[in-house]
C-alpha cells in the first residue's frame, strides 16, 4: 500500500468527505441552503476527480479495490443519480418541517456504499459497502417519522436487509471454506477443484439469495412496493437507481471474475428468477393505483430484464447492461422527479386520482412523466426502447430463448399498465390543482430544467445511441 | 502447584479485604464526620466485621413472590464472579498473577463490561418499580462509562506498546504512567467511581430517590452478595490503578513488591472512602451530559496527544 | 477413546452453544431468551480462544455480551414484554416455519455430508494474536478499516436521527 495506490481512489476519498464536511456545516449551524449548495459543488468535484484519475486507470489497490474503467463507469452513473436526486431533496424536505439537514449526510454516505461495490473484488470489500449502503438507508428510509408509513418502511427494510446480510455472510463463509479465498480472482483460481463441491454451490446460491434480495427479484421481492411507498420521494428514487446500481455492478464483477454464466446450474437459477421476476413484476402492477408501488413493481420486472442481459455472460450483455442501467435511471429520476414536484407537504403525489387530466393543468410536468413513462414500457423514440432492444441482441447471442421469449410477452403486458396512467393524465375530470407557493424559486426552476433536460435526454438516447454505447465501450476497454 | 496456591491466596486475601473494608469504610467515614463509628465489637471495633456478615447469614433469606425466581438468584452472583475474574489478571509481584494473558487489558474491561447485568437482572427480576428505575438508570449509566474506561486506557497501552498487565508494570520502572498520562488516568478513575456505583456516582441505588434501588426487594445474604461485590469491585479499579498509572508492585527495595503494591492499592480504596464522604451526589441527567459532553471529549484528545507524541518521539 | 483435551472442550463448548441457542428461539420469556443468548456469545468466545483468537474472543464479550446484550435487555425491561402478553403467532405460519427450516438443514446437511473439511494449517495460530492482529489491520487491510469506521458513522448519524427529540430544533 503506497500513496500512488490512493491516487485512483481520490473519487471515493471525497465523496467520504463529502458527508464529513456536511457534518461540520450543521455543526456549525448552517442553512439548508448552504448544505445543499455545498453537497453539489463536493458531488462535482468528484466527477472532476473521476476525470483527474482517468489516466491512472486501470489501477488495482490490493487486496481488496480495483479502479478500473468498469468501476468509473458505474460510479459515474451513481454520481450522476445523486447529483439529480440532491436537487429533487431540496425542494422536497424544504417543504416538510422536519430538519432535512442530516438527510444529507446519510444520502452522501449510502452513495459512497455503492460507490465501493462498484470497485470491490473482495468479499469483505462486498459486505462492507453492501452495509455502508443498507445502513443508511434504513435511517434514510424512516427519515419523516411522522408520516405514515415510514417507520413501517423502515422496519421491514431493516429486518429484511439484515437477514440478507445474514445470507450473504453465510454464503461467503462457506465459499471461502472451499475454495479458501475471499478474493473474486483468488476464488477463480481455485474453480476447477471445488466448482462441483456441494459446500461451494450453497454458498453462491445464499450469496444469490443476498443480492436478488438488494435488487428486489422475485421471490425476494416482497419488501419492494412497501419500502418504495413509505419512504420520502428522493429516497425512492436513491433505492430505485443508485442501490441497484451499485448491487448490480458488484454482481456484474463477481460473475465475471469466476465465470459464473459456465454453470448451468447457476444459469438454471437466474433464469427462473429472471423469469418469475418479469412475470410477477408485471402482474402485480396491473391493477395498482399507487403511482409509487407501481414504479416498484415495474422495477421488478425492470431488474428482470436486465437479469436476461447478464444471462449471457459476454461482451454484449455487459455492453447492454450498462445502457439498460444508464437508460433506467434517467427515466426513473425523471419519473420520480415528477412526483417529487407535485407531492405537498401533507400528500405524497402517489394516488393515481391525483394525475387525472394533469396535462391541462400543468402540461410541462404531465408530458415529463409521460415521456418517462414511454421509455419504461420501451416505446420506439425513447431510452428504454433502444435499451430492450440492446438486452435482445445480447441475449440472441447467445440463444437464451425461454428468457427472451418472456421478455417480450411480459413488455407487452407492462405496456397496459404504463398506457393507463398515461391515459389518466389526459383524463378530463381533474381535481382543482392547489397551487403551492413556491419557497425558492431559484430551486424550483431547476428543478424544472433538470426535469426537462432528463426527458430531452431519453429522447436523445433513444435516438442517438452512438455517443453514450462508445462511451461504455471506452470504459469497458479499460481493464 | 505454585500456581493454586496463587489462585487460593488472591482469593483469600480480596475476599478479606472486601469484608474489611466494611469496618474501614465506617470509621474512615465517621472520622471525617467527626463521629467515632463502630468501636464497641472487639478491639477498635474491628469485630464489626464478623457481627454484620453472622448478622447477613442468618436474616431469613426471601425471595419475593411476584419475583421471577432464577434471574432473582443468579443477579447478585454475576458481580462477584465477574469482579473476581477480573482479579485474576493483576500482576501483585513479579510472577505472583493467575493469569498471564497477553489481552489482559481487554480481558478486565471485559469483565467490567459483565458487572452490569447484575444491577440490570437484579433490578429486573425484583419486580418493583424502584428497582427496574435503578436497573435503567444503572444500565445506562454503565455501558457510558465503559466508553470512556476503554479509552482511557488506550494511552497506557500505546506508550507500554502492550495489553499485558506484567509488561506495563515493567515499562513503569522509569516513570510512572501517572505522569505521562494524567489526563487518562483522572477519567480511568472517574469511569472506575461510576462502574463501582459508588458514592457519588450511586444513582442506581440513590437511597433518598429509589429507596435501595436495584436491590431494595434483596435481603440476608443475597444482599450481601451485592454488598461484597461493591467491595471487591472497589479494590479492583483501586488495583488496576495503581498496576496502570502508579508503578505496580514497583518501589524502593526496602520493601518487598507486594506489600507497596497493597500500600498503594489502599491508599487509593482509602480515596474511594474519601470522596464518598465528601460529594454530593449528581442527578442522573448531569451524570449523562458529564460523561458524554466533558469526558468523551477529552478522553479523545487525550489519545490523539499521546498518539501523536508518540509518533513523534519515534520518528 | 482416544480424546485429547481439546476434543473433549470443543465438544462441551459445542453442546453448550447449542443448547442455549435452542433455549433463545424456545423460551416463552423474552428475559431468558437473552439470557440463553448471552451464554451461546460466551461459548462462541470459546471457540474463538481455542483457535487461538484471544483478542476477537475478549472484543466478542465486550461488544455483544458487555454492550449489546445489555440494550437488549434494556429494551426488554422497557417494554414490559413477557410470556402472556405474547401475541399468538398464527399456526400454520410455525407449520411453514418449521417445514423451511427442516429443508434447509436437510440440503446443509447433505452439502456437509459430501464435504471434506480442510484442518486448520499450523502455521495460522499466531495471526490470531493482538500484536499481528494489529499489524495487518493497518497495513494490509487499512482501507476497508477506514470504510468500516465510516460504517459506523453512517450508523450513528442514522441512530441520531431516528432518535432526535422532537421539535428541538427551530
Amino acid at each position: 500500500m503506497n500513496e500512488l495506490q490512493l491516487i485512483p481512489l481520490l473519487p471515493f476519498i471525497i465523496l467520504a468527505m463529502a458527508s464529513v464536511v456536511t457534518i461540520l456545516l450543521i455543526a456549525f449551524r448552517l442553512s439548508h441552503t448552504v448544505i445543499q449548495v455545498t453537497g453539489f459543488l463536493m458531488m462535482c468535484l468528484v466527477v472532476f476527480a473521476t476525470w483527474y484519475v482517468r489516466d491512472t486507470l486501470p489501477e488495482e489497490v490490493p487486496p481488496l479495490f480495483i479502479v478500473d474503467g468498469q468501476a468509473a463507469l458505474f460510479t459515474g452513473v451513481i454520481i450522476f443519480c445523486v447529483l439529480v436526486i440532491g436537487l429533487f431533496s431540496y425542494i422536497y424536505f424544504e417543504e416538510r418541517e422536519e430538519n432535512p439537514k442530516e438527510y444529507y449526510i446519510l444520502l452522501f454516505l449510502a452513495t459512497l456504499g455503492a460507490a465501493i461495490l462498484t470497485i470491490s473484488q473482495h468479499f469483505i470489500s462486498l459486505f462492507i459497502g453492501l452495509e455502508l449502503l443498507s445502513v443508511s438507508l434504513y435511517a434514510l428510509i424512516a427519515y419523516l417519522r411522522n408520516r405514515n408509513n415510514a417507520v413501517e418502511a423502515g422496519m421491514k427494510y431493516l429486518v429484511l436487509a439484515a437477514l440478507s446480510s445474514a445470507f450473504l455472510l453465510f454464503g461467503m463463509a462457506l465459499i471461502y471454506m472451499e475454495a479458501g479465498s475471499m478474493k473474486f480472482s483468488g476464488i477463480a483460481e481455485k474453480l476447477p477443484q471445488v466448482s462441483s463441491s456441494p459446500l461451494f454451490l450453497m454458498g453462491l446460491g445464499t450469496i444469490v439469495v443476498a443480492i436478488g434480495f438488494k435488487l428486489a427479484l422475485v421471490p425476494f421481492h416482497l419488501w419492494a412496493a412497501d419500502v418504495y411507498q413509505g419512504s420520502p420521494t428522493p429516497v425512492t428514487a436513491f433505492i430505485a437507481t443508485i442501490s441497484k446500481i451499485g448491487t448490480f455492478a458488484v454482481l456484474l464483477r463477481f460473475a465475471q471474475t469466476i465465470h459464473l454464466q459456465q454453470y448451468p446450474l447457476i444459469i438454471a437459477i437466474f433464469s427462473v428468477i429472471a423469469i418469475s421476476s418479469m412475470i410477477v413484476g408485471n402482474i402485480l402492477a396491473l391493477r395498482q393505483q399507487n403511482l409509487k408501488r407501481l414504479l416498484a413493481y415495474s422495477s421488478i420486472a425492470h431488474f428482470g430484464y436486465l437479469l436476461v442481459a447478464f444471462l449471457p455472460g459476454n461482451e454484449a450483455g455487459t455492453e447492454a447492461a450498462a445502457f439498460y442501467l444508464i437508460a433506467y435511471s434517467i427515466t426513473l429520476l425523471s419519473a420520480f422527479g415528477v412526483i417529487t414536484l407535485l407531492s405537498s407537504r401533507e400528500h405524497e403525489a402517489e394516488t393515481l386520482d391525483i394525475y387525472t387530466g394533469l396535462i391541462w393543468r400543468r402540461p410541462v410536468v404531465a408530458t415529463i412523466l409521460a415521456i418517462s413513462l414511454f421509455s419504461l414500457a420501451g416505446i420506439p423514440l425513447t431510452a428504454g426502447f433502444l435499451a430492450k432492444f440492446f438486452v435482445l441482441s445480447a441475449g440472441v447471442q447467445q440463444a437464451v430463448w425461454l428468457p427472451l421469449a418472456v421478455l417480450i410477452l411480459t413488455s407487452v403486458i407492462g405496456l397496459y399498465y404504463y398506457l393507463r396512467v398515461i391515459n389518466t393524465l389526459f383524463g378530463t375530470s381533474g381535481t382543482a390543482d392547489v397551487m403551492q407557493k413556491t419557497v425558492h424559486p431559484f430551486f424550483h426552476v431547476s428543478t424544472y430544467i433538470t426535469l426537462v433536460v432528463l426527458a430531452g435526454m431519453l429522447f436523445w438516447i433513444g435516438v442517438f445511441p452512438g455517443l453514450v454505447l462508445q462511451g461504455i465501450r471506452l470504459f469497458l476497454l479499460l481493464h | 502447584m505454585q500456581h493454586v496456591w496463587i489462585v487460593l491466596g488472591v482469593l483469600f486475601v480480596f475476599l478479606n479485604i472486601a469484608a474489611g473494608l466494611i469496618w474501614v469504610e465506617r470509621r474512615l467515614l465517621a472520622l471525617w464526620q467527626d463521629r467515632l463509628g463502630p468501636n464497641r465489637a472487639g478491639p477498635l471495633g474491628l469485630f464489626i466485621v464478623l457481627a454484620d456478615t453472622l448478622k447477613l447469614f442468618f436474616k431469613e433469606d426471601w425471595i419475593p413472590p411476584f419475583a421471577d425466581k432464577w434471574v432473582f438468584i443468579l443477579a447478585p452472583t454475576v458481580v462477584v464472579a465477574s469482579v473476581l475474574m477480573g482479579l485474576a489478571i493483576i500482576p501483585f509481584a513479579p510472577g505472583i498473577v493467575v493469569a498471564d494473558l497477553n489481552v489482559g487489558l481487554m480481558f478486565f474491561l471485559a469483565m467490567s463490561s459483565l458487572g452490569v447485568y447484575s444491577i440490570v437482572l437484579g433490578g429486573w427480576a425484583s419486580n418493583n418499580k424502584y428497582s427496574l428505575l435503578g436497573a435503567l438508570r444503572g444500565a445506562s449509566q454503565m455501558i457510558a462509562y465503559e466508553v470512556f474506561m476503554g479509552l482511557s486506557l488506550m494511552g497506557v497501552v500505546m506508550l507500554s506498546r502492550s495489553f499485558n498487565l506484567t509488561e506495563i508494570v515493567a515499562a513503569q520502572e522509569k516513570i510512572w504512567y501517572v505522569f505521562l498520562q494524567p489526563v487518562g488516568f483522572i477519567i480511568f478513575f472517574i469511569a472506575g467511581l461510576a462502574e463501582t456505583h459508588r458514592l457519588p456516582f450511586d444513582i442506581p441505588e440513590a437511597e433518598s430517590e429509589l429507596i435501595a434501588g436495584f436491590h431494595a426487594e434483596y435481603s440476608g445474604m443475597k444482599f450481601g452478595m451485592f454488598f461484597i461485590g461493591e467491595y471487591l469491585g472497589i479494590s479492583l479499579i483501586s488495583a488496576m490503578t495503581v498496576t496502570l498509572f502508579f508503578g505496580g508492585w514497583l518501589g524502593p527495595a526496602f520493601l518487598p513488591p507486594v506489600v507497596w503494591f497493597f500500600l498503594k492499592t489502599f491508599l487509593f480504596i482509602g480515596l474511594f472512602i474519601l470522596l464518598r464522604a465528601s460529594l454530593p451526589r449528581p442527578r442522573y441527567d448531569q451524570l449523562m451530559a458529564y460523561g458524554w459532553k466533558l469526558l468523551l471529549p477529552l478522553v479523545l484528545a487525550n489519545l490523539l496527544i499521546t498518539g501523536a507524541v508518540a509518533l513523534w518521539l519515534k520518528s | 477413546m482416544g480424546m485429547s483435551l481439546q476434543q473433549i472442550v470443543f465438544g462441551v463448548l459445542s453442546i453448550i452453544s447449542i443448547i442455549s441457542a435452542l433455549g433463545v428461539i424456545l423460551s416463552k420469556n423474552p428475559v431468558t431468551s437473552v439470557l440463553c443468548l448471552i451464554v451461546t456469545f460466551f461459548t462462541i468466545a470459546g471457540h474463538y480462544i481455542m483457535l487461538n483468537a484471544q483478542f476477537l474472543a475478549v472484543v466478542h464479550i465486550i461488544v455483544y455480551a458487555g454492550a449489546i446484550m445489555v440494550l437488549f435487555l434494556f429494551v426488554i425491561m422497557l417494554m414490559n414484554l413477557n410470556a402472556e402478553i405474547e401475541p399468538q403467532k398464527r399456526s400454520w405460519l410455525k407449520y411453514a416455519g418449521a417445514i423451511s427450516g427442516g429443508a434447509l438443514l436437510l440440503v446443509l446437511l447433505a452439502a456437509l455430508r459430501e464435504a471434506s473439511v480442510s484442518s486448520l494449517q499450523p502455521g495460522a495460530v499466531e495471526i490470531g494474536l493482538i500484536s499481528n492482529l494489529g499489524k495487518t489491520l493497518f497495513s494490509t487491510y487499512v482501507l476497508p478499516f477506514e470504510v468500516s469506521s465510516i460504517l459506523f458513522l453512517s450508523a450513528m448519524v442514522g441512530a441520531v436521527v431516528i432518535g432526535k427529540k422532537e421539535g428541538h430544533e427551530s
